[in-house]
């Protein structure tokens, strides 16, 4: 294969990997300029957390339990986690290699590593404890799902380095996480992706569930000259030259193998052995992953099942007697109920000047005789009335 | 051996950062005998007809610069306000301490209350911020 093209496909990655990270940055950065008051060109999210796919792992427990979430985690969790999973069940641990915007600053930063240890870098300790390493994952995200099914909260955020690399200029992240994302992204100076390969939590559930991916780096012996070139090139140090079916938990498909093999065919990416896939079509790959990835999230968006808060059920008409919540606005259950704002204040007998951004459980500290309670039963009692 | 040491020392750092695993709300319940017992939102706790008893609800600020202090915290009880005044509601409030500040980000608070009427209550605790806030429920059955 010649260099043209090993540089294009080593762009192919890149170029996804550097959207992600803008895209995901533009959701923070989104967030922050709704507290600060300010405007920005791009549809803003309230809840950074709720685009968070590990949260839908978080929440399984209480989900199934009793069929709600743990506080700040959303459906929307559910549908990012889907476009993950369905990713991963069909190329393995691409979310890893490619997308997730914490293991593409490790890369980008262990590219200066590169050029300050040369071929030292990434070989700081031996292999048997690298690998034994990578076990601490299953034991973060053994231990992460205990805790959060026990404290019924997100505790996960007090270390988690992803949230922390995205609102550490906003004051708001604890002092754990940061001294976590700052040894992460020191130690990626003399280690690739440290967090990735010994302590992602999501990592360990998406390198278990990738062992079923039909579609598989795979070496051709055939063809293969045993150079070693695949195995020095792989940043979790894999012995690629010793396989011919990469089933390694820890591979993360970012194909760095593919291009280094000096021979076309060496190499794949593929279904199966015989279809063989070349490097050209790296960018197909690319565009194949994302658009599996974001086909769940699309769905959801387009049936208006993407809910990213409480309140944001909150739509014209949207919502019953029975989804009315304290934190609701007098504004916001008029919109809701599809009920004009006059009509709305007639039907509790909310004095005039009371204002439209009340929350109702304000109410009755202003109108003792408004609790949420009674609330609920006006509107229950007055939509009795009208149908 | 050098690969254990350094397994070793991977492991040192990483155990300290679960000790900092802490809830946002922890609540537990305090028996007239002094049993406690930690309560789950979510989960119902039985309490029995006319003991007194106290609620302690720990908080732990998750956010730096938390913008919505500790005595903001409210407590809705099946929909209503939980307060001292109100005497028909199932769990009596018999009196609210005040926020004790018991470590950086870390309150506690302590509510006594009296389990008056036979049947269930649900007690919404809020905290109703734009940091997202939290929102969650306590499950009582009375008998």
């Amino acid at each position: 294969m010649n260099r043209v093209k090993k540089r294009s496909a080593l762009w192919a990655r890149r170029s996804i990997q550097i959207v992600f990270f803008l895209f995901i940055f533009a959701v923070a950065f989104s967030h922050y300029a709704e507290k600060n008051g300010m405007d920005v060109p791009w549809p803003v999210l309230h809840n950074f957390h709720a685009v968070c796919p590990f949260g839908a792992v978080e929440t399984a427990g209480r989900l199934v339990m009793d069929g709600s979430f743990i506080p700040k985690i959303h459906e929307s969790n559910l549908w990012v986690f889907a476009g993950v999973m369905l990713v991963t069940l069909l190329f393995g641990a691409v979310f890893c290699g490619w997308l997730c915007p914490l293991g593409s600053v490790q890369e980008w930063i262990g590219t200066i590593g590169k050029k300050i240890f040369g071929k030292r870098y990434n070989r700081f300790i031996g292999e048997r404890a690298d690998r034994v390493l990578g076990y601490l994952r299953y034991a973060v995200l053994v231990l992460v799902l205990l805790k959060t099914t026990q404290m019924v909260s997100l505790v996960f955020q007090r270390v988690d380095p992803y949230y922390a690399l995205f609102h550490f200029w906003m004051g708001d992240v604890l002092p754990s996480a940061m001294i976590v994302l700052g040894a992460v992204l020191a130690l990626s100076l003399f280690f690739e992706r440290p967090w990735c390969r010994w302590f992602c939590p999501f990592g360990a559930l998406i390198g278990l569930v990738q062992l079923f991916a039909p579609w598989k780096i795979r070496r051709n012996s055939a063809e293969c000259s045993a150079c070693g070139a695949c195995s020095r090139m792989c940043p979790m140090r894999i012995p690629l030259e010793k396989k011919t079916t990469v089933l390694d938990t820890r591979c993360n498909r970012c194909g760095n193998c593919l291009t280094v093999c000096p021979k076309e065919a060496g190499m794949s990416f593929s279904f199966s052995r015989a279809s063989l896939y070349p490097m050209k079509r790296r960018l197909v790959t690319g565009v194949l992953i994302v658009l599996v990835f974001a086909a769940p999230i699309l769905f959801a968006h387009a049936g208006g099942f993407f809910h990213t808060s409480r309140n944001a059920k909150v739509q014209r008409g949207k919502i019953g007697v029975e989804e009315i919540r304290g934190t609701m606005t007098m504004e916001e259950i008029a919109r809701g109920m599809g009920l004009d704002s006059e009509m709305l204040r007639q039907v509790l007998g909310v004095e005039e000047n009371m204002p439209e951004s009340t929350k109702l459980y304000d109410l009755e500290d202003l109108q003792a005789s408004l609790t949420l309670k009674t609330v609920k039963q006006k509107l229950s009692d007055y939509l009795g009335e009208i149908n | 051996m050098k690969n254990l040491i350094i397994i070793a020392v991977f492991l040192g750092v990483l155990l300290p950062a679960f000790g900092l695993f802490a809830c946002e709300m922890h609540f537990s319940l305090i028996s007239p005998d002094g049993e406690e017992d930690q309560v789950y939102p979510g989960r119902e706790t039985v309490l029995h007809h006319d003991v007194t008893y106290a609620l302690r609800i720990e908080f732990v600020e998750d956010h730096r610069n938390c913008v919505m202090p500790p005595e903001d915290t409210v407590y809705l009880l099946d929909e209503e306000k939980w307060n001292t005044e109100k005497d028909h509601l199932s769990l009596q409030l018999v009196s609210a301490g005040q926020w004790e500040e018991t470590s950086a980000r870390g309150w506690v608070q302590e509510l006594q209350f009296t389990a008056a009427q036979k049947g269930s209550a649900s007690l919404e605790v809020l905290r109703d911020c734009p940091k997202g806030g939290y929102d969650e429920y306590l499950f009582f059955s009375v008998q």
